[in-house]
């Protein structure tokens, strides 16, 4: 048992150590990996904000995984037809310059999850995790069933974003560019978490008769939580795009939702660095058993029982001590 | 016109049924054991490939049907013991997270069995064809057939909540867990039995809608969401409100895929809108009553 | 009279067959603890319940500080300054003491969707939480979680975290179960200071601290006001003598 502050540094750095490791070998698959590995991680920070501090218990967040994707998905495509998206009393142009195209797919999560947030947060248990279920599912009907943009087949990005500075069709770019996305997202979870919000939103999922005496509105900090945690997730989504240079429906479907639950699960729930080692390890093993078996899920689904059953806190938990701050 | 619009009610009523089936055993489920179960769609998704295997070997739609009640209720009952009951005391996380793992061993279980090439399901001879109804309309025997065990069912269901010992000892289990063990009941019998019993109707909905669609590993999660919208409407842990909820998403789904797109057409020129339309449909319904009614149209305000 | 800080007016709830309020109408002075007493199931958590904002009266009126509070929800009715305790015990369990009362404090600054900094980097809010703490001798227990604390140190939480919203007028529900002679002593010697503070509304079983601390005692049974009045016009009122008839802590 080590820490919690320990261990969260060891993944970052040890992160870091990896991408330059593969690189000097010369394995850009390892990084093309790796990327993957942290995308899955953004998607899971995302998830935990709710699910691990507000103790939300949402099954749609494939939702906003998917409309991040699309997001980059349409601005590509408009970008390379030079097709404008909107021509009228101002023009809206497609882009694939990432730093507009991650605002914009933040923005457009940020309003799906205060959608979606608005009805279902009106619920709470059992309700709230079959109404993101079911809201994730209309997503990706929706996708099936929206011709303009492919459809059931999906869009291709024939060119991967640019951002300032990287060659983003090197892996090796593509890796740190994602790194920092990655940095800056889990640093926005820690001061998120160590403000008044976190406070307040930890008490709510405790306690939530107290903290609507003390006169913090349930409500309103749910709701907070529930879009910045959409917006992150989109995020998450258009680094995907651009990763695979693909969006299809499949980014909306439910099993999107439930790995990305598996990765906040795997790591440790409510733990800082729980989804960037539940992603690791799940493209890890996706990566070892998949390549034996083609059964790997099989296997997954095993563990996760297990872990479920026996081990509630995941690896993060059976690794390190939590850390009892003491204020004054 | 008009005989094409009944059809597409018959055809609302029809799926609506056959969703009541699913939601049925979800919404017993929760409302006796607290349990939030996603694997219900795994179970439909075994009762459709028993239907197939058996059927396929000795030839016999009704031998199929009977197999997957059996399969599912087996299925059920062993996952009860070995997973389920665990998870009665815990949070609702643990519960999604588990019956996420055995949907994931089931899926994969069942495609090292079967593969991954879909099956079929043929329609008896018997019941092929179409019959003429009353009016002159034309509709599929099957289909027909189907509306009236789905009935048939909820019917049998009623009898048994309400008019026979189980049925009171499962009402009692819904008021309040605490009392039926305070009545001498067996709880541990009891929810076992609730289980596989929702478990076989999901078996059957499969082996019934896979003779209608395709029997293949998937199959049962769209239906198992779709069930969820209907106990959502229908206010979870109410049989009746499942019955409800089931019937209007039947018909709103169905008729919503049939007018909307040519109502489209003639809007806008274009199909599209109509389907993009369609295809969401149903959760708008339920993001409608959960505007008005948050606890559902048969739920008890807490 | 002075204008009264709080007054119910003419509350009535029922559930089902049950009244549990029945045209209930009181109100709290400023400067004075206002006793409600009465039988188990007499309606008194559902009142507080209602004045707080949990429930909504099926008729009748709530008034905070000349302000019909009626159509409020709870965060509203708390952020005008109404500070609840609840008779079982409601704080945060895996938060320590401090934490409980820093949360009630960023609750009065509002704080929580407003700041991101820590929040526990402003010396002086701390040295407040500790200062709450210590009034309710938990100052050796400020780094405990409150899942940990013994069911007394519970209770004073709940007066801590009340106390540190600064309130209006306290709402205290049975403050004292379960707390023990001892206890209820020294629980009602901070009552007794507190309402220099802030007037209260106390819902309490114990007959000899509500005895001693009360300027008013209202008595409610099966929903119904059935006397209001000082201490002693309450001891000598025959009605109240009947309905408690036999009850030996009614001395
Ligand atoms: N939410 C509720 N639903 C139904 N009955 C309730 C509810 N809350 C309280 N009651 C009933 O109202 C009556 C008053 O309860 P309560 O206010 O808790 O009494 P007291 O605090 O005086 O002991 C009791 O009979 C109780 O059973
Ligand atoms: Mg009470």
């Amino acid at each position: 048992m080590i820490p919690e502050r320990l261990y969260n540094g060891i993944i970052w750095l040890g992160l870091i150590a990896f991408g330059l490791l593969a690189y000097f070998i010369d394995e850009p698959y390892w990084l093309t990996l790796a990327t993957r590995a942290m995308i899955f991680a953004i998607a899971g920070l995302g998830l935990n904000l709710v699910l691990g501090y507000g103790g939300m218990i949402s099954f749609g967040h494939a939702a906003f995984f998917g409309i991040g994707g699309y997001a980059v998905g349409i601005l590509a495509t408009h970008a390379q037809t030079y097709d404008p998206i909107f021509a009228g009393f101002i023009t809206l142009t497609g882009t694939q310059f990432m730093p507009y195209t991650w605002a914009i797919a933040v923005i457009a999560g940020g309003i799906g999850a205060a959608l979606i947030g608005a009805i279902s947060l009106r619920t709470q248990g059992a309700y709230f995790i079959m109404i993101t279920l079911a809201f994730g599912q209309m997503f990706y009907y929706f996708a099936i069933s929206w011709p303009a943009y492919g459809g059931e087949d999906g869009m291709s990005i024939y060119l991967r974003g640019g951002f300032p500075g990287a060659n983003t069709l090197r892996p090796f770019d593509f890796f740190w560019v994602t790194f920092g996305v990655l940095t800056a997202v889990i640093l926005l979870i820690r001061t998120l978490n160590a403000s008044p919000f976190g406070l307040s939103l930890n008490a709510v999922r405790q306690t939530p008769e107290r903290v609507e005496t003390v006169g913090i509105s349930p409500f309103r900090l749910r709701m907070t939580a529930f879009i910045i945690s959409g917006m992150i997730t989109a995020l998450a989504g258009a680094l995907f795009a651009d990763l695979n240079k693909y969006v299809s429906p499949s980014m909306f479907s439910w099993t999107i939702s439930g790995e990305i639950m598996i990765f906040v699960i795997l790591g440790g729930v409510a733990r800082l660095m729980g989804p960037v080692v539940g992603a690791i390890v799940f493209v890890t093993l996706e990566e070892l058993l998949g390549g034996v078996s083609d059964h790997w899920h099989l296997y997954l689904g095993i563990l996760l029982l297990l872990i479920v059953l026996f081990a509630k806190g995941g690896i993060t938990g059976a690794l390190t001590r939590k850390t009892q701050v003491q204020h004054g | 016109m008009t005989l094409l619009f009944i059809e597409q009610i018959l055809n609302g009523v029809q799926l609506g049924v056959m969703l009541f089936l699913m939601a049925a055993g979800l919404t017993l489920v929760f409302g006796v054991m607290g349990l939030i179960n996603l694997a219900h769609g795994s179970l439909y998704m075994v009762g459709a490939f028993a239907a197939a295997a058996v059927a396929a070997s000795t030839g016999s739609f009704l031998l199929g049907v009977v197999a997957s009640i059996v399969a599912a209720a087996v299925a059920g009952v062993l996952i009860e013991m070995l997973v389920i009951r665990r998870l009665y005391g815990r949070d609702h996380l643990d519960q999604v997270l588990a019956t996420f793992a055995l949907i994931l061993i089931f899926s994969e279980g069942t495609r090292m069995v079967f593969g991954s090439f879909p099956l079929y399901l043929q329609i008896p001879p018997a019941l092929a064809g179409p019959i003429t109804l009353p009016g002159g309309i034309e509709y599929p025997l099957f289909r027909l057939t189907l509306i009236v065990i789905g009935l048939i069912v909820a019917f049998a269901l009623y009898l048994l909540i309400t008019k026979t010992r189980l049925g009171i000892q499962i009402q009692a289990g819904e008021e309040d867990r605490e009392m039926i063990s305070a009545l001498g009941i067996d709880i541990s019998k009891l929810y076992t039995f609730v289980f596989a019993l929702g478990a076989a109707l999901a078996g059957l909905s499969g082996a019934l809608v896979g003779t209608l669609q395709s029997v293949e590993v998937g199959m049962g999660e769209p239906v198992l969401i779709t069930a969820f919208v209907v106990i959502v409407i229908g206010g979870i842990g109410s049989i009746q409100g499942a019955l409800i909820g089931a019937i209007l998403v039947g018909l709103t789904q169905t008729l919503g895929a049939f007018l909307l797109p040519s109502l489209s057409i003639t809007l806008f020129g274009s199909p599209d809108t109509g389907q993009v339309l369609s295809s969401m449909l149903i959760y708008i319904l339920m993001a409608l009553v959960l505007l008005f009614r948050p606890q559902g149209l048969m739920g008890v305000k807490t | 009279m002075a204008e009264p800080v709080l007054s119910v007016r003419n509350i009535s709830k029922s559930f089902g067959a049950i009244h549990a309020s029945k045209n209930v109408t009181l109100d709290v002075q400023p400067g004075e603890i206002h006793a409600l007493i009465g039988p188990n199931g007499a309606g008194k958590s559902t009142l507080i319940k209602q004045i707080a904002g949990g429930m909504k009266p099926d008729t009748g009126s709530v008034h905070f500080l000349g302000q019909d509070v009626t159509a409020l929800n709870t965060v509203q009715r708390a952020r005008l300054g109404l500070g609840r305790s609840f008779q079982v015990s409601a704080v945060i369990p895996d938060f320590t003491v401090v934490e409980n009362i820093t949360l009630a404090l960023h609750g009065r600054e509002q704080s929580a969707l407003q700041k991101l900094t820590n929040a526990f980097s402003k010396q002086s809010l701390i040295a407040e939480a500790k200062n709450h703490a210590t009034r309710t001798k938990l100052n050796t227990r400020l780094n405990i979680r409150a899942s940990a604390l013994a069911h007394g140190e519970r209770r004073r939480l709940e007066i801590a975290m009340a106390l540190a919203l600064k309130p209006k007028v306290f709402l205290l529900d049975e403050p004292m179960a379960g707390l023990g002679n001892e206890g209820a002593a020294e629980l009602t010697t901070l009552l007794s200071d507190l309402k220099r503070e802030a007037p209260i509304l106390l819902v309490e079983h114990d007959m000899d601290a509500v005895f001693a601390l009360a300027d008013r005692i209202s008595v409610l049974v099966y929903g119904e006001v059935i006397a209001t009045g000082t201490t002693q016009e309450i001891r000598s009122n025959k009605a109240v003598k009947a309905a408690y008839l036999g009850e030996e802590d009614f001395a």
